[in-house]
């Protein structure tokens, strides 16, 4: 059937790819959680799992820190968006970097160099102790919370302000002519209308949350968590018996899925038809209002860009192991990368390269697939493109190198299994982004390019790609940003030979070699930022579109 | 000289027939308008022509060529569509060359035949232009000359009127038209609206439910509607049940309507002898009451009037509270002219009658 080609063709290549490479090695995962010890059906790591106490209190934990995270993200967005939207703050001009912020400053190194000011050995801990007064230990839950709030509440914000600014005024004002108060009409008008932003953004952060590595390793080591128990049994078992690590990483692979089922379930549902309204002017505050206002919105972004300053100011400090000489520059930090570890960045510029060429290429065909010509695959391929969404990159590393270590695929230990973990983590998003890109291109645009007698393929590069551009540029430096910053699934398959930026700093970081993991911060954080730079200010692509 | 052939086609999608039996041959160089409301198949019918939607059964021929199983790019037709669909990254000039280069015309050519089109839709030095940076009407001028430099062997138009206001929609009428006449391409024109059907075609098909209703010159479909959907989409018209009476001595067709007497043509057979009376509204008559209503007269008292320049509009409601609208021009001396007069409508002889169930 001729109208089936090229479409169908691609659209089931498109399939057997997500199948080997996604639907293959999850249900690997989710089948060898049965596995006994003999090889038979079992149910050993599920027993094991609920009656050995350190599981179920790592799921409790994990649960509990995704809730109180959840919950502290959306006081400090919606607070942050509320002020944003609708006072005159000074320094409102800056509110625009900390999407940035979330981008530039990988999570680890936000853990890091929160480590570096309040931890054992930190700037502030060691003034505290100087004045002989006694700082609260940093690691554990206090250090969760606060590091996980302050990385994952742009979200919220992000969503919150957008709802805000969609928000038409008209509704308050109707509110308020009907006699409520402005307070009472902020409670029963406003809030009730962005509500359901702020729970689908909080539903992101808790799986965020639950899954987040960097920063649970780091920060949590009195903490038993789900995703570092994951990790750690991941480590000590290789080779050994799947069962319990496989059990582990169904359990949070449930967990994940039953948070997307209440998301789709209940929350979805509640979004309202805004009509596109005015958005109120901006209100000039004054007094303590002002202050309060002000001084809260200026020292959230203070504490969302200081770890960048602070690592930053690391590189170029002197150290001695363990000991940070604050206020001794050096450039030994540098000089060590240069003299031994060039080939570190070399792996990261590598694998980043080619996972975002390979993601943004396939996520550009799939889309228009599942946009433009849908066929009996489709429905297929959406679900097997929701699959990456449910696994963190724990899992997802874990999958891919129990799934190609034997058979007849071999990639355990190449660094393709490297670059393709750093494409699929991205693809969900990088699909969904191109997808909204092309909803906005009509069909009639292509039937106008048929009808003037160019064929259907080429004018899908004459007419639909050069429109694409800008979303594929946005995608492409999303996914380089994301891969550049890989850790999790990278750091469960990566081999010797294999290390990326964020691997090496790791392991400086658990060895409390803050001062030369920092010289490894700044050049990774300069890897993201040249090309979100060049992409904003050169080619104007807006990052934050969608 | 391409003439258009339409052979029972028919189209389904799973159980729900979208186009049923559609036969129709349409004379190299007519103006040929597809009119219904959304639904009834007009735009998936297009579609057919232009190869984006392929037929269940039947064929398209253009001339003596079976086109059915032709890739549209490979059919030489010209389209224009509702949100015109200009390349938006494209400057005018290189929109409207297009299709030549596609046609691998050669670039001395394209400089010769791009400026002659533009001028052709009144847009002469606006080449340099971005589709962004024009107005509605200057899209859909550009989109029409990028159509038409092709030189189509059909021209097909969805709807390409109505994302314009009012104003520029009659003067684009004009300037499709007489395009189209000086190009004497075949054209299929797709559209809801009857006025623009009415002034712009040839000949129009009225669709509905995957089927034409009636095809035919506009001013015959006007005054000859076959059935009481065309009668009241094509033009308004007042519906009033009918019971046939017979014939009168000279031939010419009696009913009863509301207790009166009128006559008139029969469009067509009832097979279950209920009619119903298509009364245009510029055919009745109105004048103050003054008496018992006479013959193919009925009573009424004045509802609401609009006064509108050179006509008037009146919504009268008989006595039997059925409702009927009445338009006079000119003068209205003479006629009641306030609110809750009483008055009486009277039918004359061009009252049509057509059976209830083609409603």
């Amino acid at each position: 059937m001729n109208r089936f080609l090229p479409w169908g063709l691609l659209s089931l290549v498109s399939l057997v790819f997500l199948s080997v490479f996604v639907a293959y090695p999850i249900l690997g995962v989710l089948l060898r959680s049965f596995l006994g010890e003999t090889g038979g059906f079992s149910l050993n790591g599920f027993l094991i799992f609920l009656t050995k106490g350190q599981y179920l209190e790592a799921l409790f934990n994990s649960v509990l820190l995704g809730v109180t995270v959840t919950f502290t993200c959306s006081v400090v967005g919606v607070f942050l968006a509320f002020i944003v939207a609708r006072y005159e703050i000074p320094f409102g001009s800056i509110i625009f970097l900390l999407p940035l912020s979330i981008l530039i400053i990988p999570e680890l190194i936000s853990a890091q160099s929160w480590i570096m000011v309040l931890g054992n050995n930190g700037l502030v801990t060691n003034l505290f102790k100087a004045i002989g007064i006694p700082f609260p230990r940093f690691y554990g839950w206090l250090g969760l919370i606060y590091v996980m709030t302050l990385t994952f509440y742009v979200h919220i914000f992000l969503a919150a302000l957008a709802a805000l600014q969609g928000f038409d005024h008209n509704l308050e004002e109707a509110g308020l002519s009907l006699g409520t108060t402005p307070l009472k009409t902020y409670f029963k008008v406003v809030f009730p209308a962005i509500m359901p932003a702020v729970l689908s953004a909080g539903l992101i952060v808790f799986t965020l949350v639950v899954g987040n590595f960097a920063i649970s390793i780091t920060l949590g080591q009195r903490v038993p968590l789900l995703s570092v128990m994951t990790y750690r049994s991941f480590i000590s078992e290789l080779g050994g018996n799947p069962t319990m690590q496989s059990t582990l990483a169904t359990v949070s692979i449930l967990l994940v899925v039953a948070v997307l089922f209440l998301q789709k379930r209940y929350i979805s549902k509640r979004n309202y038809q805004m009509v596109a309204g005015r958005t109120p002017p901006r209100k000039k505050l004054k007094g303590w209002k002002s202050f309060l206002a002000s001084g809260g919105a200026g020292l959230i972004i203070v504490l969302s860009l200081l770890p960048a300053l602070v690592v930053l100011i690391g590189s170029f400090t002197y150290s001695r192991g363990p000991v940070m000489y604050w206020g001794e520059f050096t450039l030994s930090n540098y000089a060590r990368i240069w003299d031994f570890n060039m080939g570190v960045i070399f792996n990261s510029l590598k694998f980043a390269s080619l996972a975002s060429a390979l993601g943004v290429i396939f996520a550009t065909l799939v889309s228009y697939l599942l946009v433009k010509k849908r066929n009996v695959l489709s429905t297929s391929l959406d679900y097997l493109l929701l699959l990456p969404l449910t696994i963190s990159g724990t899992v997802l590393g874990i999958a891919l190198a129990h799934g190609f270590n034997s058979g007849p695929l071999v990639l355990t230990g190449t660094a393709g299994l490297m670059v393709l973990a750093m494409m699929l983590r991205r693809l969900p998003f990088g699909v969904r982004n191109a997808a909204s890109n092309l909803h906005s291109i009509s069909d009639s645009i292509e039937e106008a390019s048929v009808s003037l007698g160019v064929p259907p393929v080429r004018t899908v590069f004459n007419v639909v790609l050069p429109l694409m551009a800008p979303g594929i540029a946005a995608a492409a430096i999303l996914t380089w940003v994301t891969t550049v910053a890989e850790l999790s699934a990278s750091v469960v398959i990566y081999q010797a030979g294999q290390e990326t930026l964020p691997i090496q700093i790791f392991r400086l970081i658990s060895s409390d070699l803050m001062a030369r993991a920092s010289a490894f911060g700044v050049i990774n954080m300069l890897i993201i930022l040249v090309p979100v730079f060049f992409g904003i200010k050169v080619m104007k692509v807006k990052l934050f579109s969608s | 000289m391409t003439e258009l052939n339409l052979k029972n086609i028919k189209k389904s999608y799973g159980d729900f027939d979208v186009l049923k039996d559609i036969n129709r041959s349409i004379p190299h160089g007519t103006f040929f308008t597809l009119l219904g409301p959304s639904g009834c198949g007009k735009t998936t019918l297009l579609r057919v022509v232009a190869g984006f939607v392929s037929p269940s059964s039947g064929a398209v021929h253009f001339g003596q060529q079976d086109v059915t199983h032709t890739a549209p790019h490979l059919r030489e037709i010209g389209m224009v569509f509702q949100d015109y669909a200009l390349f938006p990254d494209k400057s005018v000039f290189d929109n409207v060359a297009y299709g030549l280069r596609a046609r691998k015309k050669s670039e001395r050519d394209i400089r010769n035949k791009v400026p002659e089109y533009l001028e052709k839709v009144g847009l002469e030095g606006f080449g340099h232009r971005l589709p962004a940076e024009m107005s509605g009407g200057q899209r859909q001028r550009v989109a029409l000359a990028r159509a038409l430099i092709v030189e189509p062997r059909v021209l097909l138009m969805d709807e390409p009127l109505s994302n314009l206001d009012a104003s520029l929609r009659v003067q684009m009428r004009d300037v499709i038209r007489s395009l189209q006449l000086e190009t004497n391409t075949t054209t299929i024109f797709v559209t809801h609206d009857q006025e623009e059907a009415l002034a712009m075609s040839d000949q129009i098909a009225v669709m509905k439910d995957g089927r034409i209703d009636q095809c035919g010159a506009p001013d015959d479909v006007y005054r000859n509607p076959q059935t009481a959907y065309v009668s009241s989409f094509v033009g308004s018209a007042n519906l009033l049940p009918a019971r046939y009476l017979g014939q009168e001595e000279n031939g010419i067709d009696t009913y009863e309507v509301n207790g009166t007497r009128v006559s008139g043509r029969t469009m067509s057979k009832a097979d279950d002898g209920r009619y119903l009376m298509v009364a245009r509204p510029e055919n009745l008559g109105i004048r103050k009451f003054s008496g018992p209503a006479g013959a193919g007269e009925l009573n009424g008292h004045i509802q609401t009037l609009q006064f509108q320049g050179y006509r008037t509009s009146f919504h009268v409601v008989l006595e039997n509270g059925a409702d009927v609208y009445v338009e006079t021009f000119g003068e209205t001396t003479g006629h009641a002219t306030a609110r809750g007069d009483e008055v009486t409508i009277s039918f004359n002889e061009k009252c049509l009658f057509v059976p209830e169930a083609s409603r």
